[in-house]
């Protein structure tokens, strides 16, 4: 009985230092974020499970940058992309471009109406500029620019034709989310969340449940409102919408997404389309393709395995008959149904 | 024989669960009351929006605005503006990016049941 009385004090010591012991490993292996900016957007990346998740959220931050700046980017003059668009070719020695623009010619094939020489109509729209409307001429000479037969590939020699210029505006974030995710997984974390502007790439396990909620903008609230949650796991979420980039002229909205047949911003009675499915690349493009395509373009959508959410401009919303379970709205002036 | 646990015993026991307790109960709240700024993706200031009266700092080119529950970008160098089209935010989890100069508000707090993110 005396021993167990004497050691009463210590056994509480070392209770109390256990408890600090614990909390600061749960600390070192709790969810780290880290900020930065890619693709004219925040990103943001937060890493679940593993120890130092601060050093590997930056070094997925670093990756993105490296990307952007070095590859993808229009308008930083270090990219390929750029050089591309100076001088009319480029050869890509480590292939890195090619593959991308390989990647993304080939998801242009399935939608005729968008293209990756995208930037001479978004000049002459110069909607981040306060927009302009284009004379018939303007647009005719430049669809013609746009056509992607003026893109050309062969080896790692990349050839522009016809006054042609290249962008990966509509590719370019979910490109560098996955970029992203990939670097976390090989880093060696347990799960995590990548946010580049509006493209959220997720895996693995984030916190307890093996589910992460993301939520689906409000076309019609500020930035960081979401009208419904989704419940999702080892995905990317892209949305596109004409909430954000557009300028309006005598009442009618121009918002920055355009048909490349025509090079006339997409107009129809949608405002915005999220897509969930397997590729970072594969859902940017998709949610470009359904917000131009509207309701033809869910067939497509169907093909590539994807989910989607659509929300129109009367606060109706189609979702994929998939989604049901993992949906759930927050705004009930909204009104659902799926197909 | 001396009694196992002492009233001294007791009374440490006690003081150490009410310390705890106490901690407990007054550990720092998330709420929508503070806001971050970030520049360039690191942590520039943490402000109070609670004050009545609005407070103005400068950064980058993005001029913010902050005070009486809320904050909002008021101007900005850039030319598409869609940081200062955000608004004024005031609830948990809103935010207003100026991508051209690298300048980012939120809105500090997360809800258990908001989610991790949001795509649009």
């Amino acid at each position: 009985m005396k021993t167990v009385k004497k050691l009463l004090p210590f056994l509480c010591i070392s209770a109390v230092f256990a408890v600090f012991i614990l909390s600061a490993v749960k600390d070192m292996y709790s969810e780290k974020t880290e900020y930065g900016f890619a693709c004219g957007s925040e990103v943001k990346v937060t890493v679940f499970g593993v120890k130092g998740g601060e050093e590997k959220a930056k070094s997925a931050i670093a990756e993105i940058n490296r990307l952007d700046s070095n590859v993808l980017s229009d308008t930083l003059k270090t990219s390929a992309v750029f050089k591309l668009n100076e001088n009319g070719e480029y050869t890509d020695n480590n292939g890195e471009l090619v593959s991308y623009i390989n990647e993304c010619t080939d998801l242009i094939s399935k939608c005729g109406k968008m293209t990756l020489l995208s930037k001479p109509i978004s000049d002459i729209w110069n909607i981040s500029g306060g927009g302009r409307i284009p004379s018939e001429k303007e647009l005719a000479e430049t669809v013609k620019k746009a056509d992607m037969k003026n893109l050309s590939v062969s080896g790692n020699k990349i050839t522009l034709g016809g006054d042609a210029k290249l962008s990966f505006g509509a590719f370019g974030k979910g490109t560098v989310c996955e970029k992203g995710i990939d670097t976390l997984k090989s880093g060696g974390a347990k799960g995590g969340i990548v946010t580049v502007g509006g493209t959220v790439g997720v895996f693995g396990k984030c916190g307890k449940s093996d589910k992460v909620a993301v939520g689906v903008r409000d076309p019609f609230g500020n930035a960081g409102e979401y009208f419904a949650a989704v419940e999702v796991s080892d995905c990317y979420l892209s949305t596109s919408g004409d909430y954000e980039k557009f300028f309006e002229k005598d009442g009618k909205r121009y918002c920055h997404i355009f048909d490349a047949e025509t090079a006339i911003p997409a107009d129809s009675d949608i405002t915005s389309v999220t897509v969930i499915t397997n590729g970072g690349t594969l859902s940017d493009f998709l949610s470009t393709a359904l917000f131009i395509l509207g309701e033809d373009g869910l067939d497509l959508a169907k093909e590539l395995g994807a989910e989607f959410i659509i929300v129109k401009k009367d606060k109706s919303v189609i979702i994929s008959k998939q989604l049901e379970k993992q949906f759930s709205l927050v705004n009930d002036e909204f009104s659902v149904s799926a197909v | 024989m001396k009694k196992l646990v002492t009233k001294w015993d007791i009374a440490v026991i006690t003081a150490v669960l009410l310390i705890s307790l106490l901690l407990f109960a007054f550990r720092p709240k998330e709420t929508g009351e503070k806001a971050v700024i970030r520049v360039d993706g690191k942590e520039y200031k943490t402000v109070d929006l609670r004050s009545d009266e609005t407070e103005e700092i400068t950064v980058n080119g993005v001029s913010v605005v902050y005070g009486g529950g809320e904050i909002y970008i008021k101007d900005s160098s850039c030319r598409d503006k869609i940081c200062v089209n955000a608004g004024h935010l005031s609830k948990k989890g809103q935010f207003a990016v100026c991508a051209p100069n690298r300048v980012a508000v939120e809105i500090k707090g997360n809800d258990k049941n908001a989610p991790r993110a949001v795509t649009g």
